[in-house]
C-alpha cells in the first residue's frame, strides 16, 4: 500500500511545468512516429536515448512514457484512413477500421480507436500501479537459481513467440547473447572476445547496439522504398477531412459494443504485455480473435465491425502497462520498447529489479503516473483538439524526415559514447541487422539477448559455483522449479496460440493487399 | 544480376555467414581457456554454449533452406538477384561519415551527409537546390538540438 501511495505522489512531479512539457513533447513525438508508416514509437525512443544522457532521469522517463503510449495509439490513424498501419500493432485495426473508412465512417473508426486506446492504456497503467508492488515482493523472494530459470524462461518465450521463424529467433537471440559477452568478464578481470582491440575492452555500449539494430537497419530498409509510390499511397490522406463531431459514436453505438469489450481487451493486452517478447502486435491479434469468437455477429468482422477496432486498439495500448511490470520488477523487458527503456535506466547506472522501488521511487513513481496521464489525455487531445490534424502528418516530406532521422541516429551513438569507434560498430550492427531482417530474423530477440545475456551468465555461474558445479541446484530450489515448469507449459501452449493468430494475420495481410490492388486498379 | 547457382541465395548465405561468425567466436573463446577447469566454470563456458546453440540453429536453417531449394529444383535454372543498390549506398554513406567524422567534424560533414542521404532516398536526382537548402537547415537544427539543448560537443575541423 505504501508503494502505491508513493507512486500516486509522483503525480505532483509530473505536473511540474518542465516535466509536463516533456510529457507533451513525448506525446507528440510518439504521435508523429506512430502515424508515419515505417517509423515506430520504439524508433522514437531509440533516437531520444542518447539525448536523455543530459536530462534528469525523471524527465527522461516521463517523456519516454508519452512517446510509448501515443506511438502505439497513432499507428491506427493511417491504418484506418489509408490502410497502411503506421505501426505493426495496428494491422488488425486496419482490417475493420479501413472497411469503416470505405463506408464513410472513418472519423468514427478513429473515435473508437481513440476511446479504446485511452481505456486500454488507462487500465494497463492502473494495473501496473496495483500489480508492481506485488511483483516486487515476489521478486525479492527469488534466489539466484530461480533468477536464472526466470531469465531462461524469458528467452525461451522470446523464441517460442516467433512461431514462424523459431530457429531464426534462436540465431538472433544467441547473436545478442554473444555480443553481450564482448569486453571484460563479469566475474573475473579477463578480457573476452576483444580480438586484440583495446576499444572493445569496455564492451559494446547498449546505445550503440540499439541504434544500430533498430534505427540504422530501418534506414537501410527504407532506402529501398520507392518515393513516388510512397507519395501515391499516402496521397489518399490529403483528400480526407474530418470534423470533430464525427469522431464520437452515439450512445446507442457505445451500448452495442459494451463496456465488457473494452475491459476484456484491456486484460488480454495487459497480460500479453507481461510476457517477454510478446508485444502489442500479438496482443491485438489475440484480442481480435477473442472478440470475434464471442461476438454475436462474427461475420461482420473484417467488413467494418467497430468491435474489431475496439478489440485491437484497446489491447495494444494496455500492453504498455503490462510490459513495464517484468522490466521494472524483475529486470526482464516485456517488449522491444521496454528493452530500450531499460537502456535509459542503465544509462543512469540504475539496474531494474526489486531494489528499484526502494532506491529510485522518486523517478519511478512519476514514470507510472506519466503513463497513466498520457493514456488519459489521449481522448481530449486527440478527439477535441488535434485529431483532425493528425492526418497531415503523412504529408511531411519523407526525404527531409528520414535524412534528419539518419543524422540524429548516427550522431546519437557519438553523443552517448564520445567514440567514433562505437559509431562504426553501430553502422556495422545496422548492416548485419539489415541482412538478418531481410531474411526475417527478429531484431527484438537480438536486443533482448543483449540485455538478458549478462544477467543469465551471472546467475548461471553464481548458481553453479555455489552448488559446486551441480545442475541439480535448478531442480531443488522451489522458485527455480516453478519457472522451469512454466517454461515447459509455455513451450506446449504458445505454438497452439500462435497457430490461431498466424492464420488471422495471414488473412489480414491478404485482405490489405487485395484492397491495395483494388485501389491501384481504380 | 543473373546467377545460375541455386544455393547462392540469402536463405543459405545468411545462416552460413552467421555460423562462420559463431565458429570464429567459439574458437576465440576456447583459445582463451577451456569452458570447465577443475570442475569450475570459466569465463568461456557460457559463450561456448551460446555459440554452439547458434551453430545448431544455423545448421537447422541451412538444412531447411537446402531442402526448399531442392524441392524447387527444375522450376527455374537461372534466377535474377535484385541488388539493393540504395541500401548499399546508404551503408557506404554512413561508413564514409564515420571515417571522416573526426577529421572533418560536424559542421563540414553533416550538410554533405544529409544531402547525400536525400539524393539516395529520392527516385532520381532532382530539385538539387531545394535539397541543398534542406541539408543546411537540417544540419543547423540537429546542431542546435545536440550542442545547444543537450550540451554535447562534436569534433570540428578547427579543433
Amino acid at each position: 500500500m505504501d508503494q502505491i501511495l508513493q507512486i500516486l505522489a509522483g503525480t505532483a512531479a509530473v505536473f511540474q511545468p518542465m516535466n509536463l512539457l516533456y510529457l507533451f513533447l513525448g506525446f507528440f513525438i510518439g504521435i508523429l512516429f506512430g502515424a508515419l508508416p515505417g517509423l515506430t514509437s520504439m524508433l522514437a525512443i531509440v533516437l531520444l536515448l542518447p539525448m536523455t544522457y543530459t536530462m534528469q532521469l525523471q524527465a527522461a522517463l516521463i517523456m519516454c512514457m508519452g512517446v510509448y503510449m501515443a506511438g502505439i495509439y497513432s499507428g491506427s490513424i493511417t491504418a484506418i484512413t489509408i490502410n497502411i498501419p503506421g505501426a505493426p500493432s495496428a494491422i488488425m485495426t486496419a482490417l475493420d477500421g479501413n472497411a469503416m473508412m470505405r463506408k464513410g465512417q472513418g472519423a468514427k473508426a478513429i473515435g473508437y480507436a481513440t476511446i479504446g486506446s485511452a481505456i486500454g492504456g488507462t487500465i494497463g497503467a492502473l494495473l501496473l500501479i496495483l500489480v508492481s508492488p506485488l511483483a516486487v515482493e515476489l521478486a525479492l523472494k527469488i534466489r539466484t537459481p530461480g533468477k536464472f530459470s526466470l531469465v531462461f524462461f524469458a528467452l525461451v518465450v522470446i523464441i517460442f513467440i516467433e512461431s514462424k521463424n523459431r530457429w531464426k529467433a534462436v540465431v538472433s537471440t544467441s547473436l545478442g547473447l554473444m555480443v553481450a559477452t564482448i569486453g571484460m568478464d563479469i566475474m573475473k578481470p579477463v578480457a573476452r572476445y576483444t580480438f586484440g582491440n583495446p576499444n572493445l575492452l569496455e564492451g559494446i555500449d547498449e546505445t550503440t547496439l540499439i541504434i544500430g539494430a533498430f534505427a540504422l537497419s530501418e534506414l537501410f530498409v527504407q532506402a529501398s522504398v520507392n518515393n513516388a509510390e510512397y507519395k501515391r499511397l499516402t496521397s489518399v490522406a490529403n483528400s480526407v477531412k474530418f470534423k470533430r463531431r464525427d469522431f464520437f459514436p452515439t450512445w446507442k453505438e457505445h451500448k452495442a459494443i459494451g463496456l465488457w469489450a473494452y475491459l476484456r481487451a484491456s486484460i488480454i493486452g495487459y497480460f500479453i504485455g507481461v510476457l517477454p517478447g510478446a508485444g502489442a502486435s500479438m496482443a491485438s491479434f489475440v484480442s481480435y480473435i477473442e472478440a470475434k469468437r464471442v461476438s454475436k455477429h462474427p461475420e461482420k468482422f473484417g467488413e467494418g465491425a467497430p468491435e474489431g477496432v475496439v478489440a485491437s486498439e484497446t489491447s495494444n495500448n494496455a500492453v504498455c502497462g503490462g510490459a513495464l511490470v517484468p522490466m521494472l520488477s524483475l529486470g526482464i523487458p516485456g517488449d522491444g520498447t521496454t528493452a530500450i527503456l531499460m537502456g535509459v535506466l542503465l544509462v543512469y547506472g540504475i539496474v531494474p529489479g526489486p531494489n528499484l522501488f526502494v532506491e529510485q521511487m522518486d523517478a519511478i513513481g512519476p514514470m507510472y503516473m506519466a503513463l497513466l496521464i498520457s493514456a488519459a489525455v489521449l481522448l481530449p487531445l486527440s478527439l477535441f483538439l488535434f485529431g483532425p490534424y493528425y492526418l497531415r502528418i503523412v504529408r511531411i516530406n519523407r526525404l527531409v524526415l528520414y535524412s534528419a532521422i539518419a543524422l540524429v541516429a548516427i550522431l546519437g551513438t557519438y553523443a552517448a559514447t564520445y567514440s567514433v569507434f562505437q559509431m562504426g560498430i553501430s553502422v556495422l550492427i545496422g548492416i548485419i541487422m539489415y541482412f538478418l531482417r531481410k531474411e526475417k530474423y527478429p531484431n527484438v530477440s537480438f536486443i533482448l539477448g543483449v540485455i538478458l545475456g549478462p544477467l543469465m551468465e551471472e546467475y548461471l555461474r553464481t548458481s553453479l559455483t555455489l552448488s559446486h558445479g551441480s545442475v541439480l541446484v535448478f531442480f531443488t530450489n522451489i522458485d527455480s522449479v516453478v519457472f522451469l515448469v512454466i517454461t515447459v507449459l509455455f513451450c506446449v501452449l504458445l505454438p497452439r496460440a500462435n497457430r490461431k493468430s498466424e492464420k488471422l494475420e495471414a488473412e489480414a495481410e491478404e485482405k490489405m493487399e487485395e484492397e491495395m490492388t483494388k485501389g491501384e486498379e481504380k | 544480376m543473373k546467377i545460375k547457382t541455386p544455393y547462392l541465395c540469402s536463405s543459405v548465405v545468411t545462416p552460413a555467414a552467421v555460423m562462420l561468425m559463431a565458429a570464429v567466436y567459439a574458437a576465440n573463446g576456447l583459445r582463451l581457456s577451456a569452458p570447465i577447469v577443475d570442475g569450475q566454470l570459466t569465463e568461456t563456458f557460457f559463450p561456448t554454449i551460446v555459440a554452439l546453440l547458434c551453430i545448431i540453429a544455423c545448421i537447422a536453417l541451412l538444412i531447411k533452406a537446402v531442402r526448399e531449394i531442392k524441392a524447387k529444383a527444375g522450376e527455374a535454372e537461372v534466377r535474377e538477384i535484385k541488388v539493393p543498390v540504395k541500401a548499399f549506398l546508404t551503408m557506404a554513406l554512413m561508413a564514409v561519415f564515420v571515417l571522416l567524422f573526426e577529421t572533418l567534424g560536424f559542421v563540414v560533414l553533416a550538410p554533405f551527409f544529409v544531402f547525400g542521404f536525400m539524393m539516395i532516398y529520392d527516385d532520381k536526382p532532382q530539385q538539387i537546390g531545394r535539397k541543398i537548402i534542406y541539408s543546411i537547415i537540417i544540419s543547423a537544427l540537429v546542431f542546435v538540438l545536440y550542442e545547444v539543448c543537450f550540451d554535447i560537443r562534436f569534433p570540428e575541423l578547427w579543433g
